[in-house]
């Protein structure tokens, strides 16, 4: 009997294991099982479920066993890990997490700590992103490694990699994983190593200065004729010098800039003007190149600005330009606003960036062959420096390009800043401006900006009534000759009604003002501008409004 | 009031030898001025007097007693405090050449410069101080 039982359990086996994978039992060769009595039988089912049994307890075994060598993996993995539940409550800290912030497991899982592990200017913008809710300006966070201020339970900052990756929860709805990393020990080498350089360079600099004076007064003939050979080598000597000079030079400005020890002047600068700057100081090093530069101003446009700075990084990108452009070709530089910023763009006719080239463009040490044979000459480091630069500004830099068409290198840089700064931008007082020319728009907000205003457009009478309706103005600037505004019915339709603000009127039109003021229902015009716009009173008339808003003044 | 034409004497006060005699020739040969230089703050001081100059051009980096030092130290005696001082620095970014301004420099040269027209550019600024 037991023999008959083995041989039965291990059919069962056989057939609990070919149940498990989904397969039906093989059919064939089947001996004819031999009858047994129904005692038999019911031996036969008891061990048929129990070896059931075992195999589900086996397979939970090694799921479980699964499981735990997971977790035993992000337990012992060196970098901090978390897993955020929905509602962004933290289910799983790893020990190493513990480490590095000083909350305890016991402390993290079950609460929504998150952005308590951030230094606190980032944690609105954390929040946000994660939840989904993020604004455009805020930095992507998802499935890549971010660097920013971490926070530790004792109060402590330091420099913390994050990886945030989304994931589907088993219980359904979105999870977190968290990776975290504690860079201080990398960021020691870096600085370290920057350093380094830094001393180097500097190191560098007094003996290059004495050799470039000496090539200097040799080859500017202060010293006496040269013999042809010697003017030749001497030649050779003087240009390597400057080109050494030069990357010394870079190499300080990164360091400098990477440090945080490059000290920015930023003032409301026209950049209009700076363009024209870096154009004439660029005239004398294009001329050789046969290459045509021309300067234009589509919209003057202001933006918070170092000056000596932003003309270096034009410097740069001209002579980039110049250098990458065909013989009797012109390079453009343009300065207009967009979106609320203020854009400059510098145009070559070149032979175009190649692809594979392209993400390495801002990156050290980066360069290009010129495509018309010409080494380029330049110490591949001004691209990632004018990035810097520009970043620095809250500015963004990059470029479009074609090949055999030419490349647009562009920057742009945030408007003025409110000269009130609050801190909400929701809580800052808006302007409605009804003006359909394009530019004197962009001027007009330019200013309500730089006075702490937020500005909102529109280009006909229609629209400005359905957005006054709504209410909340603190001013409306009104253009009479806007579409549909028909000179002064639409402010005596305002006037009517319960919600104008107090208006700024703008017209051509000298003699409306008499007119107009004539009339009874002036109460809520402040002041009426001619045009061309009289940007100075038009300012004053700002500030005015400007120290009504401001909650000093209440 | 000083003329242009009258910065003759030259007071050169540099640490570093070799650019100490690219400065020499640029003043001397390319400039035409009458130069004493100086290695240290202290040469200067020991100097100031009996070679009485036009124009001091100082270095600001030295070991010791440094550039600022050595215009405190400078004006703060009768045979140098109406001397023009000009400094001579690597450090130019803008609100530092204020500041050598408002202490009285009459002017700031940015290092490295170039031995062609330092002298060009000294006259310049003692013009632009005189006009």
């Amino acid at each position: 009997v037991s023999l008959a039982l083995c041989a039965l359990a291990a059919a069962a086996l056989g057939l609990a294991a070919g149940l498990r994978l989904g397969r039906r039992p093989a059919a064939a060769p089947v001996s004819p099982a031999p009858a047994i009595s129904p005692r038999e039988a019911e031996e036969v089912e008891t061990v048929r479920l129990r070896v059931k049994v075992r195999v589900a307890e086996e397979e939970r075994e090694r799921a479980m066993k699964a499981e735990n060598l997971c977790r035993r993996v992000i337990d012992t993995t060196l970098d901090g890990v978390a897993l955020l539940g929905p509602g962004l409550v933290i289910e799983h800290w790893n020990p190493q997490a513990a480490a590095i912030f000083g909350w305890s497991k016991e402390e993290a899982v079950g609460e929504p700590l998150l952005t308590l592990l951030v230094a606190e200017e980032k944690r609105d913008e954390l929040r946000r992103v994660i939840s989904g809710r993020a604004r455009p300006s805020d930095t992507p966070l998802f499935s890549r490694r971010n660097e920013i201020r971490g926070l530790r339970k004792n109060g402590q900052e330091f420099p913390l990699e994050i990886a945030v990756t989304p994931l589907i929860h088993p219980g359904g709805g979105v999870a977190y994983s968290v990776f975290l990393r504690d860079i201080t020990e990398r960021k020691r080498v870096d600085r370290l190593k920057n350093e380094f350089v830094a001393t180097v360079s500097h190191e560098l600099r007094t003996p290059l200065t004495a050799i470039r004076g000496s090539l200097r007064l040799i080859s500017g003939g202060f010293t006496g004729e040269l013999p042809a050979k010697t003017r030749t080598m001497i030649d050779v000597a003087h240009e390597s010098c400057e080109r050494l000079v030069a990357l010394v030079n870079d190499i300080l400005d990164i360091e400098k800039i990477e440090s945080g020890k490059m000290s920015f002047d930023l003032r409301p600068t026209d950049l209009g003007e700076l363009a024209a700057k870096a154009v004439r100081s660029t005239l004398a090093y294009a001329a050789p190149f046969g290459v045509e530069l021309r300067e234009a101003v589509d919209t003057p446009c202001r933006a918070l600005a170092d000056e000596d700075r932003v003309i270096q990084v034009l410097t740069n990108l001209i002579s980039n330009a110049v250098k990458f452009s065909p013989r009797g070709a012109a390079v453009d530089v343009r300065t207009f606003a967009r979106d609320g910023r203020a854009r400059i763009e510098v145009r070559d006719r070149g032979a175009g960036i190649p692809e594979e080239f392209r993400p390495r463009v801002f990156q050290k040490f980066a360069q290009a062959d010129a495509s018309n044979g010409r080494t380029a000459v330049g110490t591949g480091l001004g691209l990632n420096i004018c990035k810097a630069i520009i970043e620095r500004h809250g500015g963004s830099i990059g470029f479009e390009t074609e090949m055999g068409r030419g490349t647009t290198f562009w920057f742009e840089l945030p408007g003025a800043a409110p000269r009130a700064p609050r801190a909400e931008a929701e809580e800052r007082p808006s302007i409605l401006i009804v003006e359909r020319d394009a530019a004197l728009a962009a001027q007009l907000s330019e200013s309500c900006r730089d006075y702490g205003f937020q500005v909102e457009v529109v280009a006909s009478a229609a629209p400005a009534r359905e957005r006054l309706a709504a209410g909340g103005y603190a001013a409306l600037v009104l253009d009479l000759e806007a579409p549909e505004v028909e000179g002064l019915d639409f402010l005596r339709g305002l006037r009517r009604g319960a919600s104008a603000p107090p208006t700024i009127v703008l017209s051509g039109r000298r003699q409306e003002t008499g007119r107009f003021t004539n009339g009874a229902d002036h109460a809520i015009v402040v002041d009426w501008l001619n045009k061309p716009l009289e940007a100075a009173r038009f300012e004053s008339l700002l500030r005015g409004l400007a120290a009504a808003e401001s909650p000093a003044a209440a | 009031m000083a003329t242009t034409t009258e910065i003759r004497r030259v007071l050169y006060v540099e640490d570093e030898p070799s650019i100490r005699t690219v400065g020499l020739f640029a003043l001397v040969e390319v400039g035409g001025f009458t130069v004493e230089p100086a290695e240290s703050g202290a040469e200067a001081l020991a100097k100031v007097g009996p070679f009485s100059p036009d124009l001091v051009l100082l270095d600001v980096m030295m070991p010791g007693m440094d550039g600022l030092a050595t215009y405190k130290a400078l004006r703060a005696r009768p045979d140098g405090a109406g001397v023009p001082i000009i400094f001579m620095t690597a450090k130019v970014q803008p609100h530092e050449v204020d500041g050598y301004r408002q202490l009285g420099a009459v002017g700031v040269i940015a290092k490295p410069f170039d031995p062609v027209t330092l002298s060009d550019e000294i006259r310049g600024i003692c013009a632009r101080r005189t006009s």
